[in-house]
């Protein structure tokens, strides 16, 4: 039995499908992060399609902060922050002067793409990249190091990954096992009845929406400082709406959100992997965009969101 | 070990700066009929055409990477060196074989030439006018190799310069920053437009 798993391990198909595997993990991080971001923000009714532009503020701050402290850690803490400070001043907008959730998504991408830049040549003289700097390395795991399989996927992994599953766990207990979570369901579907009920609807749209934030921030210093080491000028590249599809498809729940994540991961792993049996690689490099028209034109109507997502809450207004 | 320490000391003092490299443009530009000869095997190499009569274009990757792997594990000194006679050949080989004038154009054009060629495959994590970072996958000069702390695919980097150079009409460094032969589980280059 052990043989024969090591045979397969070190077989072409094995090899392949490791290495597939392992590409997949990588590119589902970033999109796992902001998917949660997105739950939680449109869980408490507000459509946050700004990810892309709080992933990109995450991405700058985590690499500003470690240029500046030396520090990769001190890095994330800073992305992190950074980002949540963004996702504070949308939630100013959207929830307390009710602004158009579109539009202010709108401008925070705008903004976060257009300050990003302006800041990574203020600082770096750079318009296309930043110095490198200090980052998250790899965690090795010795005991699994030499398994077949597991120890390719996770014998040398980045934190990164581990940090989203318990993140992805931690917010499914939350949401479904909690009174708070309830409280951010109820908000979700039906805003003034949980206003009657006495739940401060306002603050917990303000503190999700930060939080939405924060975790889209986190994606993004994964990419700047997880998978590189360097901020690139829109080195997103639309991940942030990705995500927001990877939301739709997991109904909204922190696990289907990871497991679609996976997949859009998956699909853009692949992508790479087709080149070599002689398909044009601009049709291969659609693969991940053309599964995202697919799934959420197959799946749109299956599925059914937080019924106030979108919606200004006003008071006494129902 | 005194005596190699010696030899990597002199090898040390060896730097190729733009006047070096000019110099060495100029000799690869002399040496007419090998160019010549060495485009029409790339264009055999594409028509599928044999270069050696009875074994043929093929041959497994091993013998060139022992080569390669142990002249810089010796004399890591080297790396550079290498970096710039590999610039040389992509000026005059991979030039050709990009497309495009802007850097992201030329870019995407390396990984179809990539893909023909089987030297890895590749992935392009950013591309602007101004910079480009992209992995290789699988690549032939280190994957699976285990990590001795060296990043040593200089001949990648500086053909993949050369080339990028000669299309875009303006001086690139390409650096690479992660490598197999390093612990990492693919190459990364980043390539700088001066
Ligand atoms: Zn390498």
């Amino acid at each position: 039995m052990v043989d024969l798993l090591f045979d397969f391990a070190y077989s072409e198909t094995g090899m392949f499908i490791t290495s597939l595997l392992r590409a997949t993990l990588r590119m589902s991080i970033p999109l796992g992060f902001a998917a949660l971001g997105a739950m939680y923000s449109e869980r408490v009714g507000v459509v946050n399609i700004g990810l892309e532009g709080l992933m990109l503020f995450g991405a700058f701050f985590g690499v500003a902060g470690s240029f500046y402290t030396g520090s990769a850690v001190l890095g994330v803490l800073i992305g992190v922050l950074g980002a949540a400070v963004c996702g504070f001043l949308f939630a100013v907008f959207t929830v307390h002067f009710k602004a158009d959730h579109i539009v202010s998504g709108v401008a925070v991408n705008l903004l976060g793409l257009g300050l990003t830049t302006v800041w990574l040549s203020a600082i770096w003289g750079n318009r296309g990249k930043s110095d490198d700097v200090a980052r998250i390395e790899f965690w090795s795991w010795t005991a699994v190091r030499d398994w077949p399989i597991l120890g390719d996927l996770f014998g040398r992994q980045t934190p990164f990954l581990y940090l989203l599953v318990l993140v992805v766990i931690v917010s499914w207990v939350f949401l479904f096992r909690t009174r708070w979570g309830l409280h951010v369901r109820g908000i979700g579907e039906h805003p003034h009845a949980a206003d009657s009920l006495g739940i401060a609807v306002e603050t917990y749209q303000m503190v999700f929406v930060t939080l939405s934030g924060a975790l889209a921030g986190l994606g993004g210093v994964y990419l700047s400082l997880g998978d590189l080491a360097h901020f690139g000028r829109d080195m997103t590249a639309g991940r942030g709406f990705i995500a927001l599809a990877a939301n739709i498809l997991g109904n909204w729940n922190p696990v289907g959100g990871f497991l679609a994540s996976l997949l859009f991961g998956f699909a853009n792993a692949l992508q790479m992997r087709i080149q070599g049996f002689g398909i044009p690689s601009q049709f291969t490099q659609m693969l991940p965009y053309v599964l995202t028209i697919v799934v959420l034109a197959g799946v749109v109507k299956k599925v059914r969101g937080p019924a106030a997502a979108g919606k200004t809450f006003e008071r006494g207004e129902a | 070990m005194m005596r190699l320490e010696d030899i990597r000391r002199q090898l040390a003092e060896i730097t190729i700066d733009d006047a070096a490299y000019e110099d060495m443009q100029q000799k690869a530009a002399e040496a007419a009929t090998l160019s010549e000869t060495i485009n029409y095997h790339y264009a055999m190499l594409s028509e599928g055409r044999p270069i050696r009569p009875r074994l043929g274009n093929e041959m497994q990757i091993l013998y060139m990477r022992d080569r390669q792997v142990y002249s810089f594990l010796l004399f890591p000194e080297l790396l550079d060196i290498e970096y710039q006679v590999a610039k040389v050949i992509g000026a005059h080989y991979v030039a050709p074989y990009l497309s495009g004038d802007t850097l992201p154009e030329i870019v995407q054009g390396n990984v179809v030439m990539c893909d023909e060629h089987k030297y890895a495959f590749q992935e392009i994590v950013e591309v602007d006018e101004t910079h480009a970072v992209y992995r290789n996958h699988e690549c032939a000069d280190c994957f699976g190799l285990p990590d001795i702390g060296m990043k040593l695919c200089v001949y990648e980097a500086g053909t993949a310069a050369g080339g990028i150079e000669e299309r875009l009409g303006r001086a690139v460094k390409v650096t690479e920053t992660k490598c197999c032969a390093h612990g990492d589980p693919y190459c990364e280059f980043h390539v700088e437009v001066l």
